[in-house]
């Protein structure tokens, strides 16, 4: 008998074996089948990238860094969309007809230990650059529910909001830097308790907290709107939340839940902003939503709009069964 | 998170919050007596109840494993990796987080002056970590599971950062509380997305604990 050690993947990693390739791979090919019916093509890009464009996405400082046989670092990509404003402003320049573009590739995150997080997470999404919103989050979000529907999942909806309603929302209230600050760091933790602390007793405040403490459904939004008070009625009309609401197709607007405190905190987010959520599973599935500055800091501003679907989740939930 | 939709399921913490906690959702119309009655058991899916300790409610409610959960600021401050909602501030279990010491001396400004930094004692490693950092004095932390206040008195530590509700467990001990870092007491906390998918039965129940909140406080 052989004493030889045996060695599994580290925490956070791990082997897919046949049976779940299968059926990971099932999910994978109905995925690619509505992109490629939209006319998103599917691209690839180095899993390796320079540490300052990885830095731009969602892992920041946390990326993971290799050396190189030079002894130079490189970055694991923590997401594709990142990579894909990096391609597209190298080697499309001016866009003049839209870009569509899809993937199914892993992306590397850092993770807390004993959280049972993975490190390494296969990522379904689509990028439309060109088309200005509400058409582009429109068509997006159109994609995203047809890919819901291909799988049999009927179940999940859509955490919806404009990130620039948060900024003008607060742009009402007579606050100084300091508390902006923790206004914040407040809304990126969801920490409702200290956001009241805060704002209530300041002019304004209330009303403020009241509406980013509120989820509505699509049809409850012109009620709502009814009920604000001139100021963040009209940095309401500022943004663009109200227009792409009614411009979604009845299917996709039905499953809308509008939360007006979601950010999606991945530092790119500039506008509209979504995330997908089913029943029985504690994390978002995945999310979206215009990041137009991005492609900005690559060289050419254009505005760019996608989603990202964690494809281990759906595969869950399409093994659940949870799903009409 | 229970699969029939807006049904909640609440981690309750075992510890010093429990009885407060029983008596929060009691009045809120839950029926808890087979918690009290059940001592050991854990788990209560008849009224959408499973108590875990306090420290370990964040993870539960992360995981979406409870939809609903009560804990401390405290463990709320020091396991801030945890992505979940802080929905209400419950007021029962009203203490503090502070740094104390033996009550004949300023050790901490002594080590400091003898070896330019202070060794920490504490069960909140990061947030004792974070206040000294903040204070720009160099400390090492020692993290222990419990009965913090032995530390300086045996010598393994200057000082130690604790929660203290009556400082009763400090005075029999010789400690004095020197430094205050924040206020600390029960928060109902919430899974993200079931915060968003069982929005309507969360708002539901936030509006009778903030009633129940006006109720008390009219009391006292």
């Amino acid at each position: 008998m052989s004493s030889a050690q045996l060695h599994t993947a580290r925490s956070g990693l791990r082997d897919v074996l046949p049976s779940e390739f299968r059926e990971v791979h099932a999910i994978s090919e109905t995925l690619r089948g509505v992109f490629a019916n939209h006319s998103y093509q599917e691209l690839r890009t180095p899993a390796l990238e320079e540490p300052d464009i990885v830095e731009r996405g969602p892992a920041g400082g946390l990326a993971y860094r290799v050396v190189d046989e030079h002894g130079h670092a490189l970055a694991l990509r923590a997401d594709m969309t990142v990579p894909i404003a990096r391609l597209v402003t190298a080697r499309y320049g001016e866009v003049e007809e839209p870009l569509r573009f899809s993937y199914i590739a892993p992306v590397y995150k850092a993770i807390h230990p004993q959280k049972a997080q993975a490190r390494e997470v296969l990522q379904a999404g689509i990028e439309l650059i060109g088309v200005e919103a509400p058409r582009g989050i429109v068509e997006v979000l159109t994609v995203l529910d047809e890919a819901f529907s291909a799988l049999g999942c009927h179940k999940h909806r859509i955490g919806f909001n404009d990130a620039g309603f948060v900024a003008n929302m607060l742009g009402t209230l007579d606050i100084d830097r300091k508390r902006k600050a923790r206004v914040a760091a407040a809304l990126a933790t969801t920490d409702f308790v200290s956001l009241k602390d805060d704002l209530y007793g300041i002019e304004g405040g209330r009303m403020v907290v009241d509406l980013l403490c509120t989820r509505v459904s699509a049809n409850q939004l012109d009620s709502l709107k009814t009920s604000l008070p001139e100021n963040l009625l009209t940095a309401f009309q500022h943004n663009s939340l109200g227009d792409i609401v009614e411009a979604l197709p009845q299917t996709v607007q039905e499953r809308i839940m509008i939360d007006f405190s979601l950010t999606r905190n991945l530092g790119y987010y500039s506008g509209p902003v979504f995330e997908i959520y089913a029943p029985n599973i504690g994390t978002a599935l995945g999310g979206g939503g215009h990041y137009d500055d991005l492609l900005g800091y690559f060289g050419h501003s254009m505005p760019a709009v996608g989603f990202a679907l964690d494809v281990d989740l759906l595969h869950k939930i399409v093994k659940s069964g949870d799903t009409k | 998170m229970n699969a029939e939709k807006d049904k909640l399921v609440i981690a309750v913490p075992r510890g010093s919050l429990f009885e407060g906690s029983l008596k929060l959702l009691a009045d809120l119309g839950i029926a808890t007596d087979i918690v009290r009655e059940q001592d050991r058991r854990l788990y209560f899916p008849e009224i959408g109840v499973l108590t875990v300790r306090p420290t370990d409610v964040p993870t539960y409610i992360e995981a979406g494993a409870a939809d609903l959960g009560i804990t401390g600021k405290d463990v709320l401050a020091e396991h801030s990796e945890h992505h979940v909602c802080e929905l209400a501030d419950l007021g029962f279990g009203p203490c503090k987080m502070v740094v104390a010491l033996k009550a004949d001396h300023d050790y901490l400004a002594q080590a400091l002056e003898d070896f330019g930094v202070v060794r920490i004692a504490t069960k909140y490693p990061r947030l004792a970590a974070a206040h000294f950092h903040r204070s720009g004095r160099q400390a090492e932390i020692i993290e222990v599971k419990g009965s913090v206040e032995l530390a300086p008195l045996a010598g393994l530590a200057d000082a130690i950062v604790d929660l203290v509700a009556t400082g009763t467990t400090l005075r029999e001990n010789g400690l004095v509380e020197r430094e205050h870092l924040f206020d600390s007491s029960a928060r109902l906390i919430a899974n993200p997305v079931s915060y968003r998918l069982k929005a309507k039965a969360i708002d539901g129940m936030l509006q009778q604990v903030h009633k129940w909140l006006e109720k008390k406080v009219n009391e006292s």
